[in-house]
């Protein structure tokens, strides 16, 4: 190839080309299917890391369109460096809109939080995965965790969170808090904080999962039973804070702590900038 | 002697795709096209649109005989792959009156891969009358539903297909502009 | 105060700016171009296009000026260019045995049929720095010898063969497709096939490291270097509408073929068995690691306990591949905040607990 034909080179809409995406289809309509279920998938090198979205990038190019309005989120910030180097790349390869306003958006990229917004009917969540089987750090090997699923033998994850409560009193898991979709599969719901669990119960929106460097993605579709693990004496709870956010006083959001001087005094701000402005805002 | 696709095959066949993955995320809703292509011979327009956002030459297809001039679009299209017989096939194209292979002689995936499995291009004439009532992932509340034209006795075997759970294949009716998704999670009581 | 983090996106306009400065260093030099890099950082060249499984010596270079001599990042370059590449045709099976060879040795016979041959070597050397590379220097003409390299060469694994000593290489029943890991997701049991292909792909230093554990006792493989050939293989595709062989072009390969020791099962008479190593360019450490690796990784088939990391497929070739690695081991330095903030409540939550004079009454968060 000579150098000239390289410096013209362009892109296809949305960066892959139609057979990948049509794969990526095809296997996003299986796992909407077979909710929770893992889908293996021809994952492709993207033009950022594995391990920083590839899974959700993939998906995303794979279903984004001209009319969509893209969001895209990592810690809940439309402002942190990973969510903007996503957005550039889908603004670069796509041309569509652009917003951090979680109502305004119809697809919404996150890494590690769920909007505090609610969710609308029509609106499809894509989470970055960076390990989707719940069961992998109880089992390391693939065809033995496959065979899990497949008998639904869940009795590992049972017994890991029975042991935490027999040490710590409680569970002590705090993020990426497995659940169990429509009753069948045990998932993972990436690593977002146990307080966003709920968010992902009956919801209206549709939830896809890509795992990139793993090579599968999963589905939750709207109005699914999702239901974080618990025992009956130990009933599921999510994190709640003494403070309210600094900026916006909410008390209902996942907030952050900030260190704010060398003596380590610290603030406590929304985690989500598109819900803290809102509030902010309402107040004015 | 070809047929003309979509205008525009990638934003066309995006705009496709998202409309069968809301209609797979919402069953039984049946959902209006938002694009068609010209009608391939001896298909419904929707069903020509399915086919050209789905198939190409990593996946194979079984048909009842088709129109040569269908076949030959398809193949120009799709890099259409035809298989021997139903029981192979990633897809299942079954045109209006044609008869149902048994749903369970599908592939219906394994236990350990239950997504290595069918998928049914299923035409009917129309979606109006309410034959059942379903449930399950993507219903907020139960939900009535009827299509004309379906084959005989389809949902007592689509029954047995739920059954298999997470075993199954999935199905996507398809009328002359609609489509209404059939995933084998939805639970269908008759009457 | 606390102000808000924004400005991401200025910040990271910026920092490509220093980027690129840094890529280029002091301008007052002369820039390199991507036909000094193909030519006199070959190997470089050949290890990115190798695990980047793309052969195409101007973008592996291109890669690797943009990624300022990083070989990881060039292959991670010229993988996410390749996504983007429609494919046309497949090959046939590359004849190795037709190599126009340019090196050959063989570790197993003090000589074999058509000799042993050095070929461009650094083996023979004496590893002192050579300071009169520091500047520009001539290089003595290079006499190439008259007769010339027998073409094709025979392979000496062949003579093994002949007396029925070294398993019969067969392809397996019905001659499968191969699985296209470029297109298709790695599934287990994977099948030798499939594992080849993620070892050609596979980081040097990963399965160099492997390769030599199997050396040192983590399997047992008994291992002799039976074959060692370099040199130039064609490469042709028979277009469906033509109907006949067209060649494409040609290639530089290295191809390694182990000997190892097998003790014999129920069905197998005592005798040697393969390992099997292939690499783009002069990569002979790459193929010999490879050959090892996937000698190991036939423990199972061979009924052999397989008890050694590098005997373990999923643990190998899940592993192999330093796109994925490098991608993950790096994703640390995203922000972790909210996942952070969560295990840090629940740390203070275990303290206080532990704290307390009665840890089991606390509420849990």
């Amino acid at each position: 190839m000579t150098e000239a034909c390289h410096s013209q080179w362009q892109y296809n809409f949305a960066f892959l080309d139609e057979n990948t995406k049509r794969m990526l289809r095809r296997a996003l309509l299986k796992a909407v299917a077979i909710p929770g279920y893992q889908v293996p998938f021809g994952s492709r090198e993207m033009p950022l890391p594995y391990g920083w979205g590839t899974g959700g990038i993939q998906l995303t190019a794979s279903i984004i369109g001209q009319d969509d309005v893209l969001k895209v989120i990592d810690q809940g910030a439309d402002d942190t460096t990973n969510a903007v180097n996503i957005r550039r790349f889908f603004a670069r390869v796509t041309g569509v809109s652009t917003t951090s306003s979680t109502a305004a958006a119809s697809l919404i990229q996150s890494r590690h939080r769920i909007p505090e917004t609610p969710l609308q009917p029509g609106q499809i969540m894509v989470f970055q995965v960076p390990e989707p089987e719940a069961l992998r750090t109880l089992e390391a090997s693939e065809v033995e965790t496959r065979k899990l699923h497949a008998h639904q033998e869940y009795g590992l994850m049972h017994v890991k969170l029975y042991e935490d409560i027999a040490r710590f009193g409680h569970i002590a898991t705090s993020y990426d808090y497995p659940v169990m979709v429509n009753d069948r599969y045990l998932s993972s719901p990436s690593p977002i904080p146990k307080f966003d669990n709920p968010k992902l119960h009956m919801s209206p929106a549709l939830m896809l999962f890509g795992a990139g460097r793993e090579k599968r993605l999963y589905a939750i579709p709207p109005h699914t039973r999702v239901e974080s693990l618990a025992f009956e004496d130990h009933p599921f709870s999510v994190q709640r804070w003494e403070q309210a956010c600094a900026l916006c006083g909410s008390h209902d959001s996942y907030l952050d702590e900030i260190i704010t001087d060398d003596a380590g005094a610290r603030m406590f701000v929304c985690s989500d900038t598109d819900y803290c402005q809102q509030q902010q805002e309402g107040k004015a | 002697m070809l047929q003309q696709a979509f205008d525009n095959m990638v934003q066309d066949c995006q705009q496709v795709f998202r409309c069968t993955l809301a209609a797979l995320a919402e069953p039984l809703l049946p959902l209006t096209l938002p694009c068609l292509p010209p009608a391939l011979p001896g298909l419904k327009p929707a069903t020509s649109a399915l086919l050209y956002t789905l198939i190409d030459q990593d996946v194979t297809l079984w048909a009842p005989a088709l129109p040569a001039a269908t076949l030959a679009s398809l193949r120009f299209h799709c890099a259409l792959r035809l298989a021997d017989t139903p029981e192979q096939a990633d897809f299942i194209l079954l045109p209006a009156g044609s008869a149902l292979p048994p749903l369970s002689s599908l592939r219906a995936g394994s236990p350990e891969y239950p997504d290595r499995s069918a998928t049914v291009l299923l035409e009917v004439e129309d979606f109006t009358p309410q034959q059942v009532e379903a449930s399950g992932p993507g219903f907020a509340s139960p939900r009535r539903f009827g299509a004309t034209g379906l084959p005989p006795a389809f949902w007592s075997q689509w029954q047995a297909n739920h059954a298999r759970f997470p075993l199954g294949v999935d199905v996507l009716l398809i009328s002359a502009t609609q489509l209404a998704g059939l995933p084998r999670s939805t639970v269908v009581q008759e009457g | 105060m606390y102000v808000a983090v924004k400005g991401g996106e200025t910040a990271i306009a910026r920092s490509w700016d220093l980027l690129a400065a840094a890529r280029r260093g002091d301008s007052a030099l002369a820039e390199l171009s991507l036909g000094q890099i193909r030519q006199q950082l070959r190997l470089a060249v050949a290890r990115v296009m190798q695990e980047g499984s793309l052969y195409d010596e101007e973008l592996a270079a291109l890669a690797l000026k943009q990624a300022a001599g990083d070989t990881v990042e060039a292959v991670f370059l010229l993988r996410a260019f390749r996504t983007t590449l429609p494919r046309f045709a497949s090959s046939k099976p590359l004849d190795t045995a037709a190599m126009r060879v340019r090196r050959r040795v063989s570790g197993t016979f003090k000589d074999v049929p058509g000799g042993q041959i050095l070929g461009p070597t650094a083996d023979y050397t004496q590893r002192l720095l050579d300071f009169s590379l520091g500047h520009s220097s001539e290089v003595p003409p290079c006499a190439l010898a008259d007769n010339g390299v027998p073409q094709p060469l025979p392979s000496v694994l062949e003579v093994l063969a002949a007396e029925g000593l070294i398993e019969a290489e067969q392809p397996l029943p019905g001659d499968p497709e191969p699985a296209d890991l470029t297109r298709q997701p790695l599934m287990f049991p994977a099948d030798r096939a499939t594992r080849l292909q993620n070892l050609a792909r596979a980081d040097e230093g990963w399965l160099l490291g492997l390769a030599y554990s199997t050396q040192r006792g983590y399997a047992e493989s008994h291992p002799f270097a039976g074959e060692i050939r370099m040199g130039e293989v064609s490469v042709s595709v028979c277009p469906e509408e033509l109907g006949f062989d067209i060649d494409i072009g040609e290639i530089t390969l290295t191809e390694c073929q182990m000997i190892n020791q097998f003790a014999g099962s129920k069905t197998a008479p005592p005798q040697f068995t393969r390992g099997y190593g292939l690499s783009f360019g002069e990569a002979e450490r790459k193929a010999m690691a490879m050959a090892l690796v996937d000698r190991s990784l036939r423990a199972e088939e061979l009924g052999e306990a397989a008890h050694a990391p590098a005997q373990q497929q999923e643990f190998v070739l899940y592993h192999s591949d330093n796109v994925e690695a490098s991608g993950f081991v790096q994703h640390l330095k995203l922000p972790h905040y909210v996942d952070f903030q969560a295990e840090l409540s629940l740390i203070r939550t275990l303290r206080a607990q532990a704290n307390s004079s009665a840890p089991q009454e606390a509420a849990h968060d």
